[in-house]
């Protein structure tokens, strides 16, 4: 089978995967709202640029792009597990090597290419157009501004996908050394701040944004050939058959849950969490980055806004960030595991939720230490108020819209719209409840029976849904 | 009303299932008795797996009724599941649990009190006490075969609904599988099973009923085609090719 074949293969497969899923329009839609968001947000560059040091808007837009490249890049491989679930190994072409007569080489090649040109068509293209489109009416964003984004977001993104199947190569080899190696890049990253090179100047897909220049693009592009390089020319698939064997912890956990309503599903999701790949550790990594950028941003924003109060801010956007937590409690098992059972979809959800309030401890350890840190210990109670608010809340969004299945459903384009508009008013409401004062922050406690009511009745409506459509 | 005594451990009346333009289950009339090892055969696509999750209240008919141990598994889809065991089609356990975790998982659900005595005998019958400690989804596809076939009757259920239960499984245990469902519906349970290995059905199953493109062509038994000097697979396929064409 010639490359060209595969590769054009792939990106049908790729489309079909999603349109299956969504429907052809629903999954078209989201570059578009994707577009207007870009655009919207192109609105409001004037405003950030009279409060922010200059170029934090454009570094902030280029590391995003970097880390949604990076999670591109791992859902391609990491990913593929929960898709096998739902469509069955078989049914991918990332696995016709054990058919036909391709090497796996060949395949991961057409894989990497396929990757990068699909999801650039569909997170950078339609962002830039978005930008465009605001170049059009705000004066600060210049006519240049949407070609050389289009290289250099592009690029941050490459390198982020390239960067991804470089370290997934590294863990097919030894995981110490992928440990190794993602130690190295933090040691590297704080020896990076403390030096006080300007991001500008270290990272060449910003440093041809900021002076655009052939040499910039170039080494950029340079890296991420060679990183796709090494991850194919080391590439090492042996489809393993794991021997390893573990002790038996689901009545002790069991046990340990014994006050919720189904310790044996809660058992297990801990259970899942641990034994997945990256352990309990990627809840918190994962969760870590956003909170960082954050409390970064309110660390700074704090001495240009006056009147905000940054703590209760943290609170209630790590709030909504909690939520995300759900996703990855419904991320290894499908509802088609527990059908034939005595079970409804409901009540996978409750247990879920109860897993849910469990981990909910990691971001108030967060809080208890960002509170102090924002300057007034005694707005702990507001903020935990505020936070614990719209974590239900945001869940519970979450649970009525997409029930056992948000890492699939909130692509939907309808879906994720209908998410935003739902979380969007109540934060934008507490925060400005708390300008006058911040124990008005406190309000963000009667989000909690709103939240509460909308898991009861999403349980109850995606059981419907599947007693109509299984 | 719900649980009144029947003859019948499965009744389906006009039962019909429609997934947008297509007709998976086109108005069945299903009706068996207690102590009966029913197969259900058909060609693949025919609708026998639609009929088991119909069966099961996992989802519900387009028209018609259908009641299982006296319960309307369209109206309490929970309680037809609780009384009764089921291998799926396809479903394979969680990945993450061991497979002796899955058993406590699923004993956990249906209450079963000798949970640890149910595991040890299970592992030991099938021969797989080597997965015990493994997680499912490192298990071949004939060990979760043999996983799935645990679950559902490790709460001892008057009545089973087994989606080709012999797949993946070598002959020797497949001769073990078919020794323990003949003795267990020998024991006054039921067991309905779907299958398209007509050989399978011959030899164990009471009853038998053919479908093909979700419409019941044929019921009856293999001692009435014995009778008739009919050979099942003959019968099946001259049965199927006059209704395709």
């Amino acid at each position: 089978m010639a490359f060209g074949t595969l590769f054009t293969a792939m990106l049908k497969e790729e489309w079909r995967m999603h349109s299956t899923m969504f429907g052809d329009l629903g999954f078209f839609l989201f570059p578009v709202i994707l577009t207007v968001f870009a655009a919207l947000a192109s609105l409001a560059v004037p405003v950030f640029i009279a409060v922010m040091p200059p170029g934090t808007v454009s570094a902030a837009a280029h590391l995003f792009y970097l880390i949604a490249g990076v999670s591109v890049g791992s859902f391609g491989l990491l990913g593929r597990e929960v898709m096998n679930r739902r469509f069955g190994q078989a049914s991918l072409l990332a696995y016709s090597s054990r058919s036909l007569p391709i090497s796996e080489r060949t395949i991961i090649g057409a894989f990497i290419l396929k990757d990068c040109l699909y999801y650039f068509l569909f997170w950078v293209a339609p962002a830039v157009a978005g930008v465009a489109i605001g170049s059009l009416v705000v004066a600060e964003i210049p006519f240049t501004a949407a070609p050389l984004l289009l290289v250099s977001l592009g690029l941050s993104f490459f390198l982020g996908i390239a960067a991804a199947f470089f370290l997934s190569t590294v863990y097919a080899w030894s995981p110490r050394a992928l440990a190794t190696a993602i130690g190295f890049l933090v040691i590297a990253g704080v020896l990076f701040a403390i030096s006080g090179i300007p991001l500008a100047k270290a990272f060449l897909p910003l440093t041809f944004y900021t002076a655009p220049a052939p040499l910039p693009a170039v080494m950029s592009v340079l890296i991420i050939l060679l990183l796709a390089g090494i991850s194919i020319a080391f590439l090492n698939i042996d489809f393993p058959e794991s021997s390893r064997r573990y002790r038996s912890r689901l009545p002790v956990l069991a046990r340990t849950f014994a006050m919720t309503s189904s310790p044996c599903f809660v058992a297990k999701d801990f259970i899942d969490l641990r034994r997945s790949d990256g352990g309990m550790g990627k809840i918190v990594f994962s969760f870590l980055f956003p909170v960082a950028i954050i409390w970064l941003l309110l660390t700074i924003l704090q001495y240009f806004i006056p009147g905000l109060a940054p703590g209760i801010i943290f609170a209630i956007l790590l709030g909504v960030f909690t939520s995300t937590f759900y996703n990855w409690l419904t991320e290894y098992d499908l509802f088609t595991t527990y059908a034939f059972l005595p079970v409804t979809v409901a009540q996978v959800v409750r247990a879920k939720i109860e897993s849910y309030l469990i981990l909910n401890f990691i971001p108030v350890l967060f809080l208890l230490v960002a509170i102090p840190f924002f300057g007034d210990a005694r707005l702990f109670l507001p903020a935990l108020a505020a936070f614990a608010g719209l974590s239900l809340y945001a869940v519970g969004v979450t649970v009525y819209l997409c029930g056992l299945t948000p890492n699939v459903m909130l692509y939907d384009a309808r879906t994720f719209l209908l998410y935003i508009a739902a979380i969007a008013p109540f934060v934008l409401i507490l925060i400005f409840l708390s300008i006058p004062s911040p124990w008005y922050a406190t309000a963000g406690i009667l989000l909690v029976p709103a939240g509460l009511a909308l898991i009861r009745k999403g349980g109850e409506r995606h059981t419907s849904f599947a007693e109509r459509n299984f | 009303m719900d649980g009144e005594i029947s003859e019948y451990v499965i009744e389906a009346r006009n039962l019909r299932k429609e997934y947008g333009e297509v007709v998976a289950v086109a108005g069945i009339e299903l009706a068996i008795r207690k102590g009966e090892l029913y197969g259900l055969l058909g060609p693949n696509g025919s609708g026998k797996t639609t009929i088991i999750r119909l069966l099961t209240g996992q989802v519900q008919p387009t028209a018609g009724s259908v009641r299982v141990m006296g319960i309307d598994a369209a109206a309490h889809p929970v309680d037809a599941r609780t009384g009764i065991g089921v291998i799926p089609e396809q479903e394979t356990p969680p990945s993450f649990l061991t497979a002796e975790e899955y058993l406590r998982f699923v004993g956990d659900i249906r209450h079963v009190e000798d949970i640890e005595e149910q595991c040890d005998w299970w592992f030991s019958y099938l021969d797989f006490d080597d997965a015990r400690t493994r997680l499912c989804k490192d298990l071949s596809r004939g060990t979760r075969q043999k996983l799935m076939f645990a679950q559902a009757f490790l709460h001892r259920p008057p009545l089973a609904l087994i989606d080709e239960p012999l797949i993946n499984l070598d002959p020797v245990m497949q001769r073990k599988v078919k020794d323990f469902l003949m003795d267990y519906v020998g024991a006054g349970n039921t067991i309905f099973l779907s299958t398209h290995i007509l050989a399978i059905a011959e030899e164990i199953c009471t009853g038998i009923a053919i479908l093909n493109r979700g419409e019941l062509l044929f019921t009856g038994s293999p001692a009435e085609l014995r009778e008739r000097h009919e050979d099942l697979e003959r019968f099946f396929l001259n049965l199927i090719s006059g209704h395709t064409e």
